[in-house]
């Protein structure tokens, strides 16, 4: 089946020199690499996408983007976009793919779905994706990549998975890859942090254990979420943000409102449980891509017509999208997605590090559709006993956040510590729970009483278990709270990351001087430095805005928990569970 | 060349296709055996008109599942670890004098989909690798069988990029062995050919040959390090003019990288010290120094540069050059700076600086 269109593709040659064709439009753009729509003018001006990669800007050295294109060209799946060919011009490597006149789903849903799409146009254009995964895991390739910004349509509903920038391969030997020997398939282990912040798996995050084609699975099924709820959970946070909720936690207002709304909107009990099987926090219990392509949820899936009818009909063209998005954002880094340009890691990490607890994995809450954090503490029964005993430190902690913004650095001193100080937070995310909806469970008294929870789901205790497991691939003693280094562990890759956009940061103060030292020799620059300042107070009244955002937030977050402390109390007295947590906590 | 097809056993034809994968399961000897009948086969009976298409179709939907499980057999699969005496098994199996299952699969290649494709090139790849009474037989296979090389350098050549590819990473790991690299090095026509290959538009292939080439002139250091002494002249005169001077941006940035890499490198500081003492070679670095447009560019030649500038044997003509372009060069330096902190670079520079400065009187007599 597929043999045929490849055969097609290997024959069909695309020159490999830019005058052969005519950009008609920019489609997206990045900071190291825009979209082109264009026309390969010998081939009878058919309509092709162009991504022009910034070989001098691009952060990736020459071998990983080799890697990129190298797999696209050696991939073939109806499924999956291929490259027609790729050259270099001057300093941008040009790579020439199929035009997806539909744009990707990410930029389907934020133009004119920003609820989520229909339930069965999920099943179609999951399904399609799946095949893809499939076929990929075959071939040996993880994507580490998978979210809604990756998957692209066509006018005719067919869907393709895009952008292999950091995909990787187990027969590619790469010693820094590879955490054991390559010689053989089972111990497919990578190690390195690749991907975007809010589809990474928790293993994946927690680099240090190892990852493998599950994290893909993980990936899949956040992407799922986001096609239901027009956004993937924990969305309203910057990416590196993201990953320390992963780990730590704080959940918001806005988030409660959304949840609420979207109970209005019914998924059927099989798309529910597609998602939770995707969402095990134990890799080993997520399916494969084969086995989810025979779950019920795809069984009956509507045709690729029916999503041209029910999601393509009336939408805007990709180009009258990225315009828009030009014009009402000023912001070019929300328009990564509007394509398939990535550069994920360049962006905001501006912001200062906030405190936050730290959680050992996710609970998926089948049914609202969402994310439910689990904390390790939970497990610990002495942990009650801090609980209380710090309760009063939590506004402490919040009155030191303000302080924390005027320093990047000054916060991030401040990371191993966060692991002891906000474990505490323990009483406020009770009642975070329950106005979710669901009763919240103290694990460790669960499963000593061996009570199943009342109205839990039935995910949930495979989830405890999980949960548990995954406490013992973190390598942390009983007593993490009081040994913030090993606690630290898992997020030197993250360290990383942040060290990383410091980095940049740095370099781009090195630029200024730069610019402004050679302006005091050659006067001719004075104009330019004056665009500089220009540039420099605008990016700085941006951030002054950002920065009183993010304080009225604060101050909503607190009243929140205020509000919340004594929604507790009252609910207390009904609620069984929180009577078996205050049991333990009293009897402590 | 070919073994004869009187050599086919009937036995191994008259298998069932399928019932390989469902009756008990074959030895690797006999998949390879197998293996090597089908492509003998199919090779044979490519031009025959009396032969069916749909049988041929069978044959080849065989061959690819047989490429499959010899792939399964040394990989494993994510059930099961590869098992060592199975490996090995197929392995001498693989490399016995008159099964010429390699060459076989080489010549087979194009006409593979491309899955099988990738299976072979995989396949191929581990087997290089492979110990059979700790020896790598593939090694002696390929001193004995060097014409392969040859066929698989030319697969550079094909436009096909898929199968451009596979033959490229087929023959990088072929190099991983020191007497297959020599026999490349040794060959002049060979290494004029990648000197073409890595100006193919073709990025894909281009960049493949790139790292190719790169494996060849870094892996065996000693075999380099004769190499470039025994043949200094025409290989840097067509370093410089096919490469460092290439208009294309993306050649000169990987030729750049690579020769600081090699001339870097201890076991070639003879090499060194006779490149760095050259004028022209000189001049040339100096020109990628002023490509302003790249950053790269000009940082990985600025490695290059220091080394004539430290050269404690510098002749009077590249003093010279250095000398009445030092005021340029200061203030050219003085813009470097790396895209993250490199203490070591910046004390590079700085040193670099102090001995352009010092040049100057001691030279103007």
């Amino acid at each position: 089946m597929a043999v045929h269109e490849e055969e097609e593709n290997r024959k069909m040659r695309y020159p490999v020199d830019p005058n052969s064709y005519m950009i008609l439009q920019k489609i997206g753009c990045g900071v190291s690499a825009t979209v082109y729509k264009a026309a390969c003018l010998p081939m009878n001006s058919t309509v092709v996408a162009i991504k022009a990669i910034d070989l001098e800007r691009s952060r990736a050295n020459l071998d990983d983007v080799r890697k990129e294109t190298k797999a696209m060209a050696l991939l073939s799946h109806p499924n999956i976009l291929r490259a027609h060919c790729s050259f270099t011009v001057d300093h941008h490597l040009w790579v020439v793919m199929p035009f997806m006149s539909a744009g990707s789903l990410h930029s389907i849903i934020s133009s004119s779905f920003p609820d989520g799409l229909n339930e069965s146009s999920i099943a179609v254009v999951l399904k399609e994706t799946l095949n893809a995964l499939l076929y990929l895991h075959d071939q040996g390739h993880l994507h580490r990549d998978i979210k809604a910004g990756n998957i692209l349509v066509d006018s005719d509903g067919s869907v393709k998975l895009a952008d292999f920038g950091v995909s990787a391969s187990i027969y590619e030997p790469n010693p820094s890859n590879m955490s054991s020997s390559m010689l053989s398939s089972s111990h497919l282990w990578f190690n390195d942090l690749a991907g975007t912040p809010y589809w990474m798996a928790p293993e994946v995050i927690h680099s240090h254990v190892g990852y493998s084609f599950k994290a893909d699975i993980w990936s899949f099924g956040i992407t799922a979420l986001e096609l239901a709820h027009g956004r993937p959970p924990l969305s309203h946070l910057p990416p590196w943000k993201s990953l320390f909720m992963r780990i730590t936690n704080r959940l918001r207002l806005s988030d409660y409102d959304k949840c609420k709304k979207d109970k209005n909107k019914k998924f059927s009990k099989s798309f529910k449980d597609m998602v939770a099987s995707c969402l095990s926090t134990d890799p080993s219990k997520r399916p494969t891509a084969e086995k989810l392509l025979k779950h019920p949820f795809f069984k009956n899936c509507r045709s690729l017509d029916f999503v041209v009818k029910s999601v393509l009909q009336g939408l805007p063209s990709v180009e009258d999208r990225y315009k828009e998005a030009l014009q009402s954002c000023q912001n070019p880094q929300t328009l990564v997605h509007d394509y398939d340009v990535d550069d994920n890691d360049e962006e905001c990490l501006a912001d200062p590090v906030e405190k936050q607890r730290r959680i050992s994995g996710w609970n998926f809450n089948e049914e609202v559709l969402e994310l439910d954090p689990v904390y390790p503490s939970q497990n610990k029964e002495n942990d009650s006993k801090r609980v209380r005993f710090d309760g009063d430190k939590i506004f402490q902690d919040k009155s030191g956040v303000k302080d924390e913004r005027n320093s990047v650095t000054a916060s991030l001193c401040e990371i191993p510590s966060f692991f002891l100080e906000d474990t505490h937070a323990h009483n406020e995310l009770e009642n975070k729970d329950e106005r979710w909806g669901k009763p919240h469970m103290d694990v460790g008294t669960q499963s000593n009483s061996g009570e199943a929870g009342i109205d839990l789901n039935t995910e949930k205790n495979e989830d405890i278990l999980a949960n548990g497991e995954e406490q013992d691939c973190e390598l942390e003693p009983p007593s993490t709270d009081d040994t913030p280094m090993v606690a630290a562990a898992p997020l030197v890759p993250l360290l990383r990351v942040i060290m990383g956009s410091l980095d940049d940061e740095r370099q781009v103060l090195l630029n200024l001087i730069d610019n402004i030292s050679v302006g005091h020799i050659e006067l001719k620059h004075e104009d330019q430095i004056q665009h500089t300042i220009a540039q420099l107070s605008l990016q700085l009244e941006q951030e002054r805005k950002k920065s009183s955002d993010l304080e009225t937030e604060l101050e909503l977050l607190r009243q929140t928990m205020t509000i919340a402390e004594t929604d507790k109390i009252s609910k207390t007295n009904s609620s069984v569970e929180c009577n078996n947590t205050v049991g333990s906590n009293t009897t402590e | 060349m070919y073994t004869d097809s009187s050599n086919v056993r009937i036995g191994c034809l008259a298998t069932n296709m399928k019932s390989i994968f469902k009756s008990k399961p074959k030895t690797p000897a006999e998949i390879v055996c197998r293996t090597r009948d089908l492509l003998v086969f199919l090779n044979t009976n490519s031009s025959s008109t009396t032969f069916r298409e749909a049988k041929r179709e069978e044959k080849l939907l065989e061959l690819s599942q047989h490429i499959r499980e010899l792939k399964r057999i040394l990989y494993g699969s994510t059930e099961s670890e590869p098992v060592p005496e199975a490996c090995a098994q197929l392995t001498k199996e693989f490399f016995k004098k008159n099964t010429q299952l390699l060459r076989l699969l080489i010549i087979f290649i194009p006409k593979l989909n491309l899955r099988a494709c990738k299976d072979v090139t995989q396949v191929v790849a581990n087997l290089q690798r492979q110990q059979v009474q700790s020896r790598l037989i593939a090694s002696d296979y390929l001193d004995a069988n060097k014409d392969l090389i040859d066929v698989l350098i030319s697969g550079y050549e094909e436009e096909d990029s898929v199968l451009a590819l596979a033959y490229g990473s087929m023959l990088r790991e072929c190099i991983r062995h020191q007497s297959i690299a020599r026999y490349v090095l040794e060959s002049k026509h060979h290494m004029k050919k990648f000197f073409g290959f890595m100006n193919l538009p073709n990025f894909e292939i281009a960049s493949d040959v790139s790292s190719t080439f790169k494996e060849l002139m870094t892996r065996h250091k000693s075999t380099v390090a004769e190499f470039l002494t025994k043949n200094h002249d025409w290989f840097f005169i067509e370093y410089n003019s096919k490469l460092l001077e290439n208009p294309n941006y993306i050649t000169r940035r990987q030729a750049v990288t690579l020769l600081g890499e090699v001339l870097c490198d201890r076991t070639n500081s003879a090499v060194m010290m006779r490149y760095v003492s050259s004028m022209d070679n000189l001049r040339i670095i100096m020109n990628l120094l002023r490509e302003t447009s790249s950053k790269n560019i000009q940082l990985e030649a600025f490695r290059v540069f220091s080394l004539f500038v430290v050269n404690p044997n510098m002749p009077s003509d590249v003093l010279g050059i250095l000398v009445v372009n030092s005021n340029k060069l200061v203030r050219l330096f003085g813009g470097f700076n790396t895209d993250k902190e490199d203490k070591q670079f910046d004390a590079d520079k700085a040193h670099i600086l102090e001995i352009i400065a010092a040049l100057e009187p001691k030279d103007h007599y």
